[in-house]
């Protein structure tokens, strides 16, 4: 009888005493499991995590993936409850999040000698200097609704014609995807280059104003959104995550489009947990994340972009897709106040 | 012409008739009791004249007017109900004034009817207390006194007394009875207390089965009950069942177990009839009219009285009340004789 | 005499202990953290301050804020009790069977969650919606417009979801009440009207007090409500509050959001008790 509950719940047991020590602190316990690797990352990514990823992690390595899906900022706060015993030993998060991470010394940094994938990567996908790096970067263009829009939604530009009146849903500003929007109308506003774009923020706010007529709502919650595109009471979302609507392409009238001006990409980041246990496993699972091999098998589950250089195309992309890099250290810097603003010039 | 006159109310609730057209007349300043047993339809007769329910068929009419289609608020009619149904967010006097000011009375005739009648029921010194600090006989005439304000045109009783204590209730039955007379106003009084209907009553209506049995004077309820029904239900008898076997100048003979016995009335030979005679009527070892020998069952004493009962055979009840015993209490089994007079005898026909 | 006595000395009733679980749990649950985030508000880098608070009116666009949470509390407060108010007494006044029927009606859905709600009124609320569908035959509106993102549709949405907060309190007092009360008006001479407006009302009003504060305190604070039925154009001081503490990660601006729509709640439904107590005394 104990041995069967030991069997059973050991994984749970483990799981729970985690989120426990994150809160309380008494993270040894944990510790003692050798042949397992802590990782932390959003809650969405469980299914991959938990299946393909797991499984060719622990073929490879004899050691067991305890995935810890939440909130990026949850991560944050276990790691920085735990700072002199962590207990995760890799991070999935957001590079928002990963800002502050690095700012209160919680990551370490990696090198290429320490994880030669990073020495494939993409220009851009490293960020600060190895702190952390993108792996796979669910992508952002235009989802629509494939019933009111069979022509699809080929520019950003379009969002503004009259013909869209009430009939566009767009990401608030403290949704990550919300960035792309404001950025976009800066460079149709002042008509610099994305790159160059993203810090004029002025240009963007009074352009993004301008679409205001157009707007049916801004969400908050992806599945509201992608609920009234739908049921066609929205014709498109303008800044919409790739593997939110890729998947379902083929059940309901929603396609995701890269218009012309470009797509975005998200700030997908893994790191290194300064301090975590385990070093060298948590090592080999990062390099096998920025890997092509699991960028490639890891894309028709995910249809994000891969990061490494030498990955396929991503699903459903035009080769000579623009793709955008955003200076997330920037937006990190300066949302809080553009969120103020944001609520200010975009109510109702 | 009576003031109050119901002619012939109908009701059905579904299938249950429960009342079966009943005419009702009741003359100005008389005080009329409905009394009848549960079920009987007094409570549905009230309900009627005060409007809070209609009608199927029949009339009814208050001081000359038809008033069956009038909603309760425009007849004129008072009701003190059995649970007394006191404002619980009022005051006795805002109780009292409620009436009033719902007729849009002037704020000094408001005040100063409040304040007699409130003297008239002995509420003076409560008038600013809540209702729910009043004992059962004070809100009895708080509803008293708040029916009473607006001076209705016909005041309805439903069972008033039924939640006080025996000792209470009698006090407050002839100060009710009292105050109704000095106001002169017209009254129906349900209940079915029998004592109650006799003691307040100018008129009592005796009702069973959705109609009215008999309507007379309490007296003549009680020497003469116009029905086996009226008999039973009001005060106690001696009840002996026979057979009609002559019949000669207004008066018949029957037959009985304690043989023949003589009744006033009109009855064809031969026909089952039930012979009564009320217990005080019956004189013990003084024989009237006739005398029976009859054995002692039970004595009861009651204080004044004594309550005698005998042995009888099947559904035969025989009884005796006297103040007099000259030789005490008698021993159950003791044989007794009994008289009473021809006149005292009341004869029924047996279904 | 005896409650006069019972009412002096609270303590001497044994009965009084049988309370001791709920106030430690309230009190360790839910007093101390309230304490903490009153605190949080109050105290800045140099101390006790009202900084957070002088910051926070001295923003027209925060007015603002507190504006539209007020209004739409009322506005939904309102439409409960319009509804509602009836609606308690068909309740009450129902058969046993129907009764049964109509308080599994008010009753049932409030197992199903909010957002599932908020969802269905999303499709409920669309410009091809039943609403606008219904407006438009019964010839109200020409055309069929959209509800859904609007303030009207906000306060339809969210009455819907609170409305059994509205009729069960005023439900338990309307049953309470003798129906001879109404009679005993009616044979005085009171109108129907009358009856209604200086019996039935008085002695509903505690019932209908605690359904207003029920109903108003609910809704503003609601926060995923607003945020599915009208989006994030439309900021309450609840939205705010979540975003503070969630996504700006800024614990001062959140408890100082927080106490102030604290106060608000507990202004309102304090002085809508003082005031029925008061109406109910004089009445």
């Amino acid at each position: 009888m104990p041995n069967s509950l030991t069997k059973f719940s050991r994984r749970r047991l483990l799981a729970t005493t985690g989120a426990v020590a994150a809160l309380g602190g008494f993270p040894s316990i944990v510790r003692a499991q050798a042949k397992e690797l802590v990782i932390g990352g959003a809650a969405g990514f469980a299914p991959w995590m938990n299946g393909t990823v797991s499984q060719a992690f622990e073929a490879k390595y004899k050691t067991k993936i305890v995935y810890e899906g939440s909130r990026s900022l949850v991560n944050l706060e276990k790691m920085q409850k735990n700072k002199d015993k962590q207990y995760l030993s890799a991070v999935m998060m957001d590079d928002p999040v990963m800002i502050p991470a690095v700012q209160e010394g919680l990551l370490e940094k990696m090198t290429p000698a320490m994880v030669p994938n990073l020495a494939k990567l993409r220009p851009g996908t490293v960020q600060m200097d190895g702190m952390w790096a993108n792996y796979l970067q669910p992508w952002q263009g235009v989802a629509y609704n494939t019933k009111s829009l069979p022509a699809g939604f080929p520019a950003w530009a379009d969002c503004y014609e009259a013909k869209f009146k009430g009939r566009l849903v767009i990401p608030s500003l403290q949704n990550t995807e919300g960035v792309a929007n404001l950025v976009m109308a800066a460079a149709l506003e002042s008509g610099k280059p994305i790159d160059k774009a993203q810090y004029e923020i002025d240009a963007g706010f009074k352009k993004i104003k301008t679409l205001k007529p157009n707007l049916l709502t801004i969400y908050t919650q992806i599945p509201q959104a992608l609920n009234l595109l739908e049921q066609g009471e929205a014709w498109a979302i303008p800044s919409m995550f790739s593997s939110n609507v890729i998947p379902k392409e083929k059940e309901s009238p929603m396609k995701m489009a890269a218009p012309k001006e470009g797509i975005f990409v998200g700030p997908a980041g893994i790191c290194l947990v300064k301090g975590g246990p385990n070093k060298e496993m948590a090592l080999q699972f990062i390099d096998m994340m920025l890997g092509a091999e699991m960028q490639d098998k890891l894309q028709p589950e995910t249809f994000a972009f891969p990061s490494n250089a030498s990955a396929k195309a991503p699903l459903g992309l035009a080769a000579d897709v623009k793709v955008h890099n955003l200076d997330w250290a920037f937006v990190a810097k300066e949302r809080g106040e553009w969120v103020k603003r944001w609520d200010r010039e975009m109510a109702m | 012409m009576n003031f109050l006159d119901v002619s012939g109310a109908t009701k059905s609730f579904g299938a249950a008739t429960v009342l079966d057209g009943v005419d009702l007349g009741v003359g100005q300043g008389e005080f009329v009791s409905l009394l009848g047993p549960s079920g009987c339809g007094k409570t549905t007769l009230l309900r009627i004249v005060a409007g809070l329910l209609g009608v199927d068929r029949g009339t009814v009419k208050l001081d000359g007017q038809d008033i069956t289609a009038l909603p309760p608020h425009k007849r004129d009619v008072g009701v003190v109900f059995q649970n007394y149904a006191l404002f619980p967010h009022l005051t006795v006097a805002e109780n009292v004034a409620f009436g009033l000011k719902a007729r849009r009375r002037g704020s000094t005739e408001t005040a100063s009817a409040v304040k007699r009648f409130l003297e008239l029921v002995h509420l003076s010194d409560f008038a600013d207390r809540s209702v729910r600090a009043l004992s059962g006989g004070q809100q009895q005439r708080v509803a008293v006194a708040r029916a009473l304000a607006v001076r209705p045109k016909l005041l309805l009783l439903d069972e008033p007394f039924s939640a006080l204590d025996r000792k209470l209730r009698e006090g407050m039955q002839i100060d009710l009875r009292r105050l109704l007379r000095e106001l002169g106003t017209t009254s129906v009084f349900v209940t079915h207390d029998q004592d109650e209907a006799l003691t307040m009553s100018d008129r009592i209506a005796v009702m069973n089965k959705g109609g009215i049995e008999q309507l007379d004077t309490p007296e003549a309820i009680y020497r003469k009950p116009a029905t086996a029904f009226a008999l039973e239900f009001v005060g106690l008898s001696s009840r002996l069942s026979g057979k009609v076997v002559g019949t000669q100048d207004g008066l018949v003979t029957v037959e009985t177990s304690f043989g023949r016995l003589v009744a006033p009335g009109n009855f064809v030979s031969g026909a089952p009839v039930m012979l009564a005679v009320r217990p005080e009527r019956i004189t013990v070892d003084r024989p009237g009219d006739f005398a029976v020998t009859a054995k002692l069952r039970d004595a009861v004493f009651q204080g004044a009285k004594v309550q005698l009962h005998f042995e009888t055979t099947g559904g035969d009840q025989l009884m005796a009340e006297t103040a007099d015993l000259p030789h005490g209490l008698p021993a159950p089994g003791s044989e007794m004789k009994l008289g009473w007079a021809v006149a005292d005898t009341l004869i029924y026909p047996v279904p | 005499m005896k409650a006069a006595a019972a009412a002096r000395s609270p303590w001497r009733d044994p009965v009084i202990w049988l309370a001791v679980p709920a106030i430690v749990y309230l009190l360790v649950l839910y007093a101390l953290p309230l304490l903490w985030l009153l605190t949080k508000s109050f105290i800045g880098p140099g101390g006790f301050t009202l900084r957070p608070y002088i910051d926070f009116f001295a923003d027209p666009f925060n007015w603002r804020v507190v504006w539209n949470t007020l209004g739409i509390a009322l506005w939904v407060t309102l439409a409960c009790l319009i509804v509602g108010y009836p609606a308690a007494f068909a309740l009450a006044r129902a058969g046993a069977a129907l009764q049964i029927a109509m308080l599994i009606a008010i009753i049932l859905p409030l197992s199903i969650g909010v957002v599932v709600k908020a969802f269905a009124w999303q499709i409920v609320l669309r410009r091809d919606g039943v609403v606008s569908q219904l407006l438009v035959a019964v010839g109200i509106w020409d055309e069929p417009q959209r509800l859904l993102f609007t303030e009207p549709g906000l306060v339809l949405g969210a009455a819907n979801i609170f409305l059994p907060f509205m009729i069960l309190p005023i439900y338990s007092v309307v049953k309470l009440i003798d129906p001879r009360l109404l009679e005993a008006g009616a044979t005085l001479g009171a109108a129907p009207l009358y009856r209604f407006v200086k019996i039935m009302v008085p002695l509903t009003l505690p019932g209908v007090v605690s359904g207003v504060a029920f109903v108003f305190s609910m809704s503003v604070s609601m926060y995923v409500v607003p945020s599915l039925l009208i989006g994030d154009r439309f900021q309450t001081l609840s939205t705010l509050t979540g975003r503070s503490f969630l996504f700006m990660r800024n614990e001062q601006l959140g408890s100082t959001t927080a106490v102030i729509l604290l106060a608000m709640a507990v202004g309102v439904v304090v002085g809508s008790t003082w005031l029925a107590r008061r109406l109910g005394g004089s009445t």
